[in-house]
């Protein structure tokens, strides 16, 4: 007899929680009539760092993330400017 | 990837699977629709935007166009009696502006039918729904942009019909406009601009449609978290899979080997 070394894998409950949460937000102001431009983005990014938080949330992810927001803003500023 | 066995566990929850999707596209189809207990019971969400345009004649009475080297009022004085008595012949009762003139009065009078009293004008017959722009018109044909005598004013609406309406009134405000300033300031009729409607409304054109992101972006949204939803809970309570009897034989055997 041997002690094997495990553990017990957690329940998914908050990802399904936030998940869960996010379509209520979205069907709620879809059917109140609220303006979505900004509410059905920001509820498709929540849904899927809450189905892929594994791989979102890796610190390789993350500074992927940082690096396309700044080039992101940069571009911004610079068509701005080119407007301007 | 084991596509298999994802398509099994679709085939698990597939009534969660099929109620998300029917959410999915009603949600998508309100978000383009707009349901409504009265009369029109659906409408769109959005409106789409046409734009009509209409151009204008910046010129003077006689038709100045029509010579061949109409006869212009002299800049500089004359020089000397014979030249004036020679001007003042051809003048006549017809005087003429520098042709050159003209262009420079369209690029000007642009920015003056986008004004502050031009909108008010407009606002004596209702308020303005949509945007009113004014642009000299550039001939590009030669190579390099040359402004001609012409105004072009674009209206834009929700419908067609408002779209050319806009154009119309605009037009006529710029036109009144003119026309009282031109009789407050006693300029005689014979030295006044005048600005004669070439093209009244051109047949409006669609500038801006309905977007379809916005659905899409609600569609996959809710697609995206039924998917997630079914493999968690397969996660949370994973399927015992019936192992064929060959299997398990095999094992055995394998087992006693073994030991």
């Amino acid at each position: 007899m041997e002690v094997v070394q495990g553990s017990v894998e957690r329940q998914p409950v908050a990802p399904i929680a936030i998940i869960l949460a996010s379509l209520a937000v979205l069907t709620l102001s879809v059917v109140g009539g609220v303006p979505l431009k900004t509410i059905a983005p920001v509820s498709c990014i929540v849904v899927i760092v809450a189905i892929a938080y594994r791989v979102a949330l890796r610190w390789s992810s993350l500074i992927a993330f940082v690096i396309g927001w700044v080039q992101w803003n940069k571009r911004k500023e610079l068509d701005r400017s080119a407007r301007d | 990837m084991d596509l298999p066995l994802y398509l099994r566990v679709l085939w698990r929850f597939r009534l969660l699977v099929a109620l998300g999707t029917a959410i999915a596209l009603l949600l998508a189809l309100m978000v383009t629709v707009k349901f409504s207990a009265s009369s029109p019971h659906f409408s769109y969400r959005q409106n789409q935007t046409y734009s009509s345009e209409a151009r204008v004649f910046v010129t003077q009475q006689g038709f100045p166009w029509g010579y061949a080297a109409p006869p212009t009022v002299p800049t500089t004085p004359a020089t000397d009696a014979a030249t004036a008595a020679t001007a003042a012949k051809l003048l006549g009762t017809k005087q003429f502006a520098d042709p050159t003139r003209f262009p420079s009065l369209a690029v000007l009078y642009a920015y003056l039918a986008m004004g502050d009293p031009v909108k008010k004008i407009m606002l004596r017959h209702g308020p303005v729904k949509g945007k009113i722009v004014a642009s000299p018109v550039i001939s590009t044909q030669s190579g390099y942009g040359t402004t001609l005598p012409l105004v072009a004013i674009s209206g834009t609406g929700t419908t067609k019909r408002a779209a050319v309406a806009l154009t119309i009134r605009a037009t006529n405000a710029f036109r009144r406009f003119l026309a009282e300033q031109q009789a407050s300031n006693k300029i005689p009729p014979q030295n006044r601009v005048l600005l004669n409607v070439i093209s009244k409304a051109d047949p409006p054109t669609l500038v801006k449609g309905r977007s379809k992101t916005l659905p899409l972006v609600v569609f996959i949204t809710v697609i995206l978290a039924v998917l997630g939803l079914v493999f968690m809970l397969e996660n949370m309570r994973p399927r015992v899979r019936t192992v064929p009897a060959d299997d398990v034989a095999r094992l055995r055997t394998h087992e006693q080997q073994s030991a």
